[in-house]
């Protein structure tokens, strides 16, 4: 009986209804025929017809009672349909609350980025500063001291070489960029170094080059080939200056003649 | 006992066509696809979620510390 009942729970108030109801179908059409079978014959069994009819009425009791319970279900379910309209309106409330949430967290995300990147550049400025004194100083050095070429007494070992020197190149910035993987020295150069056209003695030996081919800096070297190139319309002075600043004996300047 | 019979089947016939309407009748009601015992979880679920979300925006409401900008 506890199984029965346990089913009868858990099913659902319109078939229970629809249940009832099918009795009922079922159990008037008994009566009716048996009422109608009663005037010309004979009751097959006495009794049986109000054992249908008590059937009947606790049936119909059942189903007014379903009906009740039906009625009230239906009340349920509109405060349900009720309560579902204030979810759906409260879930689109979410939804741009989120929306706006999202749109400031894009906005603010822009910000910090920018901000990040503006103080990743005040600090790189700052660990690069170099005082415009220094600049100024460097410059005026190459300007004025055998920046352009060479004096024009100039021999092989002379230490007055035009500004800058292969080395000095490769010991800037631009040499470090072609050797960035193998590079961990700072490209400046304090500027009595540059002067002197030498290195410090302290950095001198981690440059990569010394050890690797020339050729791969992304200066071409300091060869008279590179003079060659020039057009072949200049003066004799210079032939000579090229001539005395190349230390390749197979410069090409002088087969300009 | 013919008449009589007829009589029968009629009335047999209209009960079958009340019962008939009874039905459809039934079909149509609303809320009465769950037992009431689940319609009532439903309900109590339902008035969970409305709560949980009333709640949640006025969580985030009272949280709102700068104004948004009305788009113009």
């Amino acid at each position: 009986a506890e199984t029965t009942m346990a089913t009868a729970a858990e099913k659902s108030t319109k078939e229970r209804l629809l249940c009832v109801l099918e009795d009922l179908e079922v159990l008037s059409r008994e009566l009716i025929e048996m009422l109608a079978l009663s005037r010309s014959q004979k009751l097959p069994q006495p009794g049986e017809d109000t054992q249908i009819l008590e059937l009947l009425v606790q049936r119909d009791r059942e189903f007014q009672e379903l009906m009740e319970v039906a009625q009230q279900q239906g009340k349920v379910h509109q405060e349900m349909q009720l309560l579902e309209k204030e979810v759906e309106k409260r879930d689109n409330d979410i939804q741009q609350l989120q929306k706006q949430l999202k749109e400031a967290e894009h906005i603010l995300a822009t910000a910090v980025y920018q901000a990040k990147e503006k103080l990743k550049s005040i600090d790189k400025a700052r660990k690069g500063s170099i005082s415009s004194e220094e600049i100024i100083k460097y410059a005026h050095r190459i300007s004025a001291s055998n920046a352009v070429c060479a004096p024009l007494n100039w021999l092989p070992g002379d230490p007055r070489r035009p500004y800058p020197t292969d080395l000095e190149m490769r010991s800037g910035m631009l040499g470090h960029m072609a050797n960035l993987p193998t590079n961990g020295v700072n490209g400046h150069l304090p500027g009595d170094a540059l002067a002197a056209g030498r290195l410090p003695d302290v950095l001198t030996p981690h440059y990569p080059w010394q050890s690797s081919d020339v050729s791969v800096g992304m200066l071409p070297p300091h060869h008279g080939n590179d003079f060659g190139l020039e057009p072949p319309g200049h003066n004799k002075e210079n032939e000579d200056d090229v001539e005395a600043m190349s230390t390749d004996s197979s410069s090409s300047s002088s087969d300009s003649d | 006992m013919d008449k009589d019979s007829q009589d029968v089947h009629q009335e047999l016939a209209k009960l079958k066509a009340k019962i008939q309407e009874a039905r459809e009748q039934i079909s149509n009601m609303p809320g009465i696809e769950s037992s009431p015992a689940e319609q009532q979880q439903q309900l109590a679920t339902l008035r969970e979620q409305v709560r949980t979300k009333n709640q949640l925006l006025q969580k985030y409401k009272s949280l709102c510390m700068f104004d948004v900008p009305k788009a113009s």
